[in-house]
């Protein structure tokens, strides 16, 4: 059978000299589901990139239905070609119709406000996809929005539709429902290609799963043949050790929090009376989908928002009423979701990033001794492993996963007592979210109490020694090993 | 009472330059970029237009010769920032220096001689077209798919170009459609503000005021006009509190301290929805 996208020696070469793809060779067949795995920096984005018009390959060409594949979004969208990015690139101060209108507007549709919400209520209940399309997208969670973008990929990507982590933001029970929605595309006739990190949702979803590892297609294996240990020793060239939960006995308390009410920016609460208590030695993790009060609730402890009522205690001293860098100096750590920005400066060097948050808990000097502060970093970035040129280069110039060693090095070298930490391995491939979960492990058995907030349950239920779930600003169940994920899953959208 | 019913027109016919520049504005700022130049735009409207009114003995089309000739002026602003990239602020305030002393230069040239006045009368063709704009510019920004894209814009321009949006044109035509009205604004200003006659500093820094009635008026056009009445009314209130024997700083004083305090209610009462554009000031 004639193959619908096909690229044949496709080269990526940057300016600054990377080789993102190196001889990439793919044909994309109507009726199927690719799932595409690979580590961060195998080059999976630049090839979906190539392969959706997004950029052009340095040599080597696309062709759709054997003509010249589409140049431009544009073009790929009038070609029945979509992407569903990972991060959703809706624009807030539109309407879910607006916004889907203008989509299939560039697509070339040339349609009234009434034909696109018919369009999208039709694509709503057809395909299972509950979207309000007079809402405003800056009053949607993210999940929703990934909605849209899933909801626009159906009706723009009418013969290939990639879709790029969809399941990021997203419950088990969706990553379910995105399954089957993708596996029903691809039997209406459409090439399906679904990126992902998740070795247990591309053995569900994919007919033919394709493995990158820098830069080539290293494997293509049919759903039969696929096996997780076949696809982890394609994809790293070996098999990767698997983090080893440590046995600790809890010690004491040395996080606190009572009856936690904070007020949601969207109006209402976004935490309504939560509290818990982490123990020395412990991790106990916190489960639910984004945008129920997880954010809010980090903030919270770590000082960044004022709770209308309840207190917050480290080591049983009431910290409720310091700002972060106080509680930091009574010994807590933070490890936030954004790390550009939030846990390191863009633009300053490795050495600033590493040693000033330290030197800083020790109370301010005036003057700053620079042998000493790279002394310091140096000694992180050895024991947490990241891969450097040199302590000067500029932070961000590291890769994601050697920012977050970087990051997770440095608050646990200060010896804290409680570790907060959000979706810490969110992003990283499967080496650095497996160096991001020991280095949280051994924080622990050296006596840490960790808060571990993070939406990947399969993380959570792998190192917490507990496991609340946070829904709607509640907490809705506390679990222990052995961990029940069907019934974790359930407290997730419990009301 | 004649008294008052001067007060009323004159409130009138000062909020007709005011609401068609800060319209103008508006707009742009709906698409994320900010002209800080209104006021050099408004002078060069001014004494363009007053030049155009003695040679054609008609103000009508004088205020259109003004509009283009602003319009021209603000390509100053257009190639640098949307074509090359340059800072929005500094070439901004360039247009306003430029425009100041080409305005200087033009004006000059009227030898003191006045253009056959606008009867400055709230029912003049004019303000019925300034309502008509209003009308016309949030029907295009609310209900329109190109006023879709203009908001679109103002929201995240990297986010629009990915999505095959032509940012620079969009940007670019509110560029030049708000130093129309700027001009047009001006050239109303001298035409019949102030009896057909030009003389240096005419806009008086109503430009700036604009800037701040967009603000004021929450990037919207129906916010920009209510705005633009209560501009005009302190303005002319001004007059009226020193004719009543009011200290004159303090009369000075008043319209200001009543806009900040106007901002103050507007911005508690004015939900999210009337939330700014994002891109709006941001300096990339």
């Amino acid at each position: 059978m004639e193959p619908l996208l096909e690229a044949r020696d496709l080269w990526k070469i940057y300016p600054n000299g990377v080789e993102a793809n190196r001889g990439v060779n793919i044909a994309l067949h109507p009726g199927t589901v690719y799932a595409l795995l690979g580590e961060n920096g195998a080059g999976k984005t630049t090839l979906v990139k190539i392969l959706s018009g997004a950029e052009k390959p340095t040599r080597g060409e696309v062709r759709l239905n054997g003509a010249p594949a589409p140049a431009t979004p544009r073009q790929a969208h009038q070609a029945g070609v979509y992407m569903v990015p990972q991060h959703p690139t809706l624009f807030p101060n539109l309407t879910v119709l607006e916004d889907v209108g203008l989509t299939l507007r560039m697509a070339g549709a040339r349609l009234g406000r009434a034909g696109v919400r018919r369009l999208i209520e039709e694509a709503s209940a057809g395909y299972g996809l509950a979207v309000d399309p007079d809402a405003r997208v800056e009053g949607l969670s993210v999940g929703e929005r990934q909605r849209v973008e899933v909801l626009k990929g159906v009706l723009v990507g009418r013969k290939v539709l990639f879709l790029d982590e969809p399941s990021t933001h997203m419950s088990p029970s969706e990553v379910g429902s995105l399954v089957a929605l993708a596996r029903r595309l691809a039997r209406e006739g459409r090439a399906v290609f679904y990126i992902t990190h998740r070795i247990r949702e591309a053995l569900d979803v994919a007919d033919k799963i394709l493995i990158m590892r820098r830069g080539r297609l290293e494997a293509e294996l049919d759903r039969g043949e696929a096996s997780k240990e076949r696809i982890l020793a394609a994809m790293f060239g070996r098999i990767p050790e698997k983090p080893q939960p440590v046995a600790t006995r809890p010690g004491g308390e040395v996080l606190r929090a009572e009856d936690l009410w904070v007020p949601s920016p969207h109006g209402g609460w976004a935490l309504r009376g939560v509290s818990l208590t982490v123990r020395a030695g412990e991790i106990l993790g916190v489960a639910g989908i984004a945008g129920n009060g997880q954010k809010e609730l980090v903030e919270a402890i770590i000082g960044l928002a004022r709770p209308r009522r309840g207190r917050i205690l480290i080591n049983g001293v009431d910290v409720s009423s310091l700002a972060p860098r106080a509680r930091m100096r009574m010994g807590l750590a933070v490890v936030p979701e954004e790390r550009l920005g939030w846990a390191v400066a863009p633009g300053l060097s490795i050495w600033l990033n590493t040693a000033l948050p330290l030197l800083a808990r020790n109370g301010a000097r005036l003057l700053l001794r620079r042998g000493r502060a790279k002394g310091i970093a140096s000694r992180v970035v050895e024991l947490a492993g990241v891969r450097a040129r040199s302590l000067d280069q500029p932070v961000e110039t590291l890769s994601g996963g050697n920012i977050q060693r970087l990051v997770v090095g440095r608050e646990l070298e200060a010896g804290p007592h409680v570790v907060v930490a959000m979706n810490p391995a969110a992003g990283l491939d499967y080496s650095g979210a497996s160096m991001v979960e020991s280095m949280l492990l051994k924080a622990a058995a050296r006596g840490a109490g960790v808060l571990l907030v993070d939406e990947d349950l399969e993380l959570l239920a792998r190192v917490s020694s507990r496991i609340v779930v946070l829904s709607r600003g509640v907490l809705t169940g506390e679990f222990t090993p052995p961990y029940d994920v069907d019934a974790i899953g359930r407290a997730m959208t419990m009301r | 009472m004649a008294d008052l019913h001067g007060i009323v027109v004159a409130a009138l016919a000062n909020t007709v330059p005011l609401a068609l520049a800060g319209l103008g504005e508006a707009l742009l700022e709906r698409s994320g970029r900010v002209n800080l130049g209104v006021e050099g735009l408004m002078a060069v409207g001014a004494a363009v237009g007053v030049l155009a009114g003695i040679h054609l003995g008609n103000p009508y089309p004088a205020l259109v010769i003004g509009g283009l000739a602003a319009a021209l002026l603000s390509l100053l602003y257009v190639i640098p920032v949307i074509v090359l990239g340059a800072d929005q602020i500094v070439a901004g305030l360039a247009l306003f220096f430029a425009g100041t002393a080409l305005a200087d230069l033009a004006g000059a040239a009227t030898g003191g001689a006045p253009a056959p006045p606008l009867v400055g009368s709230p029912w003049d063709p004019v303000a019925a077209s300034t309502l008509a704009l209003v009308v016309a510019s949030t029907l295009l920004l609310y209900r329109s798919w190109l006023g879709v894209e203009i908001r679109a814009v103002g929201e995240s321009m990297e986010h629009a170009q990915a999505r095959g949006l032509r940012v620079a044109q969009i940007q670019g035509g509110l560029a030049i459609a708000a130093a129309f009205l700027a001009g047009v604004a001006g050239a109303y200003m001298a035409l019949a503000l102030h009896n057909g006659r030009w003389y240096s500093g005419i806009t008086a820094g109503w430009g700036w005021i604009a800037l701040g009635l967009v603000i004021l008026g929450y990037w919207s056009p129906p916010g920009v006009l209510l705005a633009s009445l209560l501009a005009g009314a302190l303005l002319s209130s001004r007059t009226l509190l020193a004719a009543h024997g009011v200290n004159e700083a303090i009369a000075d004083m008043a319209p200001y301290l009543a806009v900040l305090a106007s901002l103050l209610v507007m911005s508690l009462v004015a939900g999210r929805r009337a939330r700014p554009p994002s891109m709006v000031w941001r300096r990339e």
